[in-house]
């Protein structure tokens, strides 16, 4: 009877060792992922993006909410945004003569994409999402085929816990849809997404309320328009369901989406918005019930530079 | 033999305390419910709540994480009032409430989670967004309210000659009702989802979205809170942390192989 509880006890232990030992290579592979996450993406941010903004059309908007920016490629860029129109290509997107630009053509160099590489790299990459003053600074993911494809894998394609930020499926850059919304993970380490959740706090808000959106063809700015706690609901439920809207073809549609994030949104952020306007939506989880999501929605508000057509 | 039977009761109590969220309790409804006044503490900055249904300096009062974990129970019912600023994260009571008061002219917008709702009033002057399905809805002078689920009766009341409240419905609404000044200003029914829109009394829903006489609703209101069926395909976005579980398995490891020493010796 000694001899078996002694078995036993020894058991126990080396079992408890194992755990623990198991324990500790997780949350070693768990940190090393975080290292390795960070570094990646790391690599991918351009040195410096100040020669951006020195180099960008001048807006030529007075204030408008609505899109501003030189007027030739500003009409091309609302044209292009029409699903109907099907595809343009970034060469659309240039003036194509300087009689319909506003700006003179000496103060125009058309920008530099400060990603290309980071496109040319790999061609899953839909755009770079930056928010000033935090870390969210990361390259977005689409891929149609498998839309959870990059959700635990990073921009090399190996496993990696943080994943990347994912473009939904039915969003799509080009043809811009109405609404791009964008899905992270909420890490404890407040990477990817893991700091969105302050954007409880009104005040956190107001100091972060510009989102910008790099895509191949311009740079795009947002403010934050509303924020609210959701969640994912079942098939049957009939309920607001934020993560199903995507297109607006009628004003309706946009009144619908539009008044809904307004009521649901946790404080005012002043900012308003038109049939006619494109959002930005983030989504990462929350846990404050089953199925729990935090949701920032930003408006578009101008596109800031245009960017040349890849080198072929 | 023993040893063994007593080491599989040590693991499986250790088990249920890890895998149970920290400080949950066996939950009991009370019939009748418990009346709870919750309100933010303005000096601790915390929200803290006594028994009861209104405030009391006298009463010993309570976190709110205890009411949320320990205290509530289905069938409870819920008093806020007070300043209940701020409003930075919401409240998720997480059971279902038979009554649901939002005191008149409460500060701040109080956001609250539920699983249903029978009596819901949000009284003058209150602005509150809820996140329930709700049975019975009650507005008042000047109030705004957000409900983020069906209600089955929403009733405006307002003491003036004019409707001045405003509400959102994003679920459906089986009757709307309003009356001024005692006198029953409309009675509409059956909206459809995500289409109520009162905006400072006047119903902005169009008219082909609800109805002017009580039929039959097409579609039985469903509960987003406990409706059966898949979820929708939406990317799962949470961190699971793998090691804390094999922490716990070593911590009971441990644990069960030293009380046997203990018992050998």
């Amino acid at each position: 009877m000694d001899n078996k509880r002694r078995i036993i006890t020894q058991i126990l232990a080396l079992a408890g060792i194992v755990f623990l030992l198991a324990g500790g290579i997780f949350l070693l592979r768990s940190r090393l992922q975080d290292r390795d996450s960070e570094e990646a993406f790391d690599s991918l941010r351009p040195v410096s993006q100040e020669s951006s903004s020195e180099t960008a059309i001048p807006d030529c908007d007075g204030g408008d909410e609505s899109l501003s920016g030189a007027v030739a490629s500003e009409s091309v860029v609302r044209e292009s945004s029409s699903p109907e129109q099907g595809e343009t290509t970034s060469a659309d997107i240039v003036p194509e003569s300087s009689e319909e630009a506003e700006i003179p053509a000496e103060e125009s160099p058309v920008a530099q994409n400060p990603y290309l590489a980071d496109y040319a790299l790999n061609a899953d990459m839909a755009a770079w999402i930056q928010v000033p003053g935090t870390v969210i600074d990361y390259p977005v993911m689409w891929t149609p085929r498998d839309e959870n494809y990059y959700l635990n894998r990073g921009f090399d394609g190996k496993e990696n816990k943080n994943g990347c930020l994912i473009l939904d499926t039915d969003s799509c850059v080009n043809p811009l849809t109405t609404n791009l919304i964008i899905h992270g993970h909420n890490m404890k380490s407040g990477a990817m997404f893991g700091s969105l959740t302050k954007y409880a706090d009104s005040s956190y808000g107001s100091e972060h309320k510009t989102i910008y959106l790099y895509t191949p063809d311009c740079k795009r700015e947002y403010e934050v328009i509303a924020v609210f706690y959701s969640q994912v609901y079942r098939k049957t439920d009939q309920v607001f369901k934020y993560y199903k809207f995507f297109q607006a073809d009628t004003e309706e549609q946009f009144t619908d989406f539009y008044d809904n994030i307004k009521a649901l949104s946790l404080y005012d952020t002043g900012v308003t918005a038109s049939f006619g306007d494109h959002f930005i939506t983030l989504s990462t989880c929350s846990y404050h019930v089953e199925q729990g999501r935090f949701v920032v929605v930003a408006k578009e508000t101008k596109i800031t530079d245009i960017y040349l057509p890849a080198a072929e | 033999m023993k040893a063994i039977k007593k080491i599989i009761s040590i693991l499986a109590i250790a088990a249920l305390m890890v895998i149970l969220p920290t400080g949950h309790s066996m939950v009991v409804s009370a019939a009748g419910g418990t009346t709870f006044y919750v309100f933010y503490d303005n000096t601790e900055k915390v929200w803290r709540y006594i028994y009861g249904n209104h405030a009391d300096e006298e009463a010993e009062s309570y976190t709110l994480s205890q009411l949320i974990n320990t205290d509530l129970k289905d069938g409870d019912l819920i008093v806020m009032g007070g300043d209940l600023l701020p409003i930075d994260n919401p409240i998720v009571f997480g059971k279902h409430l038979q009554n649901l008061t939002i005191m008149p002219y409460c500060t701040g917008s109080p956001i609250v989670y539920a699983n249903g709702i029978d009596e819901c009033y949000v009284c003058n002057n209150v602005t509150a967004i809820v996140h329930s399905d709700v049975t019975n809805a009650y507005l008042y002078d000047g109030s705004v309210a957000n409900f983020d689920g069906n209600v089955q009766n929403l009733t405006i009341t307002d003491s003036s000659s004019e409707i001045t409240a405003t509400a959102n419905v994003t679920g459906t609404v089986a009757h709307l009702s309003a009356v001024a000044d005692g006198h029953p200003e409309w009675d509409y029914y059956n909206f459809k989802a995500n289409t109520l829109s009162v905006k400072n009394g006047e119903v902005t829903t169009a008219v082909a979205n609800y109805s002017t006489t009580p039929s039959a609703p097409e579609t039985t209101p469903k509960n987003p809170s406990n409706g059966s069926g898949e979820y929708d395909d939406v990317p799962k976005t949470g961190e699971r942390s793998v090691s804390v579980w094999f922490f716990a398995a070593a911590t009971i490891c441990f644990a069960a192989s030293f009380l046997l020493r203990r018992k050998e010796k």
